[in-house]
């Protein structure tokens, strides 16, 4: 308790640098979770499409049942394929009916004779999108074949890319942030040297000398994450309208009361590992140099 | 309590102290006398392990110097008070925060810490100064300031390094009289200093160091003093 005191007590004699080292550390954990949500919004995006049926081949309306069974035991024979669901023209009513509730008017116009047979097709590897698409227009009867494969690829390129310049910016910015809580720390022990010297003489221990200084470090890192989450938090409500009118039902996992907290806890440790790794280097080079 | 056994100390090539032996008793008030670059406060350093030695063994109480922990020595400095000759006050840090240092180190409770600051500043007869800071007093009262603070975790001993060197004489002989009055209280003394006339007021051990070896006439070195004021 006396430990945090002092430290906080260091803090408010140098407010201009504690205020600069804890805005640094806002920024930068701003900037993360701000990534993080965005990349995880796109995980959540892909994973949704990817449990999509990627392939779909519709049969000509004439086309027999035989024709869609024969079809389904060919394709479910195939290496590549992760599941597959057929659907006759009765289900092919059902699932009309069940989308249409709201207009009785068209649901008396529609019978399951005017409606396609179809097989929708997973494939375990995203690359075998097209050999699954060739595969299933051999099958007689089929009338033609959809599949998702640009819209997927495009999706997981993004992801990746977002991914590589996310962590490359944030790594600068963590080893900048890093780099200040050096400077800062450094300067206050540099300022102290002569007191800890005194202390030292009259018989402090380690934590009571350094100790100070390190949970300083520390704080920047705890305080930073906290208000770069609170900003960013705040950020991604004032958003939320437009987010889940864009994501539809893949933004209820956006929002979850169990992904923020997570992505704050993971941030903090990570903050205060950051201040304390960058105070216990700072203390350490001083002291070495004492 | 305090024993050098054949110590030498060198700073590289340059002996500093050489095949220094002399013990102290508990409860003793010794001068440790000697002109700049004697070795006197090296000896200090020595007995606060803030420099090693080569040769020689020294022994403060049961611990030997040459073997400590972090935690031995810890130990050894609250058993040691110093006094410096620039009394080393923290200047951010008031009168009777200056006293309470080592009791904070210590980790004793605030009650305690009050009332034995309290304690203290009697002692030193600055129960007024208590919040003042190092730069609002004089020198005499900063160098009470530094023994009070010495003082305040009981120290069974006092090491003393010049603490009259920057003072005028009559505040001088005030701050000896302040340490022989701790010494009748029962906590050894060792007072180094090259004002003889200190020395030869106080009628005390004296331990006189010579290029870095005690000489064996401290006595003389008193006498020789007297009759050089005389002249």
């Amino acid at each position: 308790m006396k430990t945090l005191r002092q430290a906080l007590r260091n803090m408010r004699r140098s407010p201009y640098q504690a205020l600069t080292a804890t805005l640094m550390m806002t920024l930068t954990f701003f900037l993360i979770y701000g990534f993080s949500t965005v990349l995880y919004g796109a995980q959540l995006a892909l994973q949704f499409l990817e449990t999509r049926p990627q392939v779909t081949a519709f049969f000509k309306v004439d086309s027999t049942s035989d024709q869609l069974s024969q079809a389904a035991s060919t394709m479910a024979q195939k290496p590549y394929v992760a599941s597959i669901r057929t659907l006759t023209k009765e289900d092919a009513l059902k699932v009309f009916q069940t989308q249409n509730q709201k207009d009785p008017l068209l649901l008396q116009l529609v019978t399951a004779d005017i409606l396609p047979a179809s097989i929708e097709v997973r494939v375990k590897d995203i690359s075998d999108m097209e050999k699954a698409r060739d595969d299933l227009q051999a099958n007689p009867g089929v009338d033609e074949v959809v599949f998702q494969q640009d819209v997927i690829s495009n999706l997981r390129s993004w992801t990746r890319t977002i991914r590589i310049g996310g962590i490359s910016l944030i790594s600068l910015l963590l080893v900048t942030s890093m780099l200040f809580i050096f400077v800062i720390v450094s300067l206050r022990v540099a300022i102290k040297r002569n007191e800890l010297s005194i202390m030292n003489l009259l018989g402090a221990s380690f934590w009571y000398m350094r100790g100070p200084f390190l949970l300083e470090g520390t704080l920047y890192g705890f305080f930073g994450s906290l208000f770069g989450w609170i900003v960013s938090v705040t950020m991604l409500l004032y958003a939320s309208p437009y987010l889940i009118k864009f994501f539809g039902p893949m933004s209820a996992s956006m929002f979850s009361p169990i992904v923020l907290p997570i992505f704050l806890g993971v941030g903090t440790l990570l903050g205060v590992f950051v201040g304390l790794v960058a105070s216990v280097v700072a203390v350490a080079r001083v002291v070495r140099h004492s | 309590m305090v024993s050098f056994d054949n110590v030498t100390k060198r700073y590289g090539e340059v002996p500093i102290l050489s095949s220094v032996t002399f013990t102290i008793e508990p409860s003793e008030f010794v001068f440790l006398t000697g002109k700049s670059g004697s070795g006197k406060t090296t000896v200090m350093r020595l007995l606060t392990h803030q420099v090693p030695f080569e040769e020689g063994e020294i022994r403060v109480e049961d611990m030997n110097l040459k073997k400590l922990s972090k935690k031995d020595v810890q130990r050894l400095r609250r058993m040691i008070g110093v006094i410096y000759q620039d009394y080393k006050l923290l200047t951010e840090r008031n009168v009777a925060e200056n006293i309470a240092l080592g009791l904070e180190i210590m980790g004793k409770p605030k009650s305690e810490i009050d009332m034995r600051v309290r304690e203290l500043l009697e002692l030193i007869q600055l129960p007024d100064k208590a919040k003042l800071f190092p730069s609002q007093i004089s020198g005499g009262e900063a160098q009470r300031v530094c023994i009070a603070r010495a003082l305040a975790i009981a120290p069974k001993m006092l090491f003393a390094d010049e603490p009259t060197g920057n003072l005028d004489d009559p505040t001088a002989f005030s701050i000896v009289k302040l340490l022989a009055k701790i010494n009748e209280l029962g906590t050894t003394v060792v007072m180094a200093t090259h004002n003889m006339s200190l020395v030869e007021r106080m009628n005390k051990r004296v331990i006189d160091l010579s290029e870095g070896k005690i000489t064996d006439r401290p006595k003389k070195v008193v006498h020789q003093h007297k009759k050089e004021s005389a002249k």
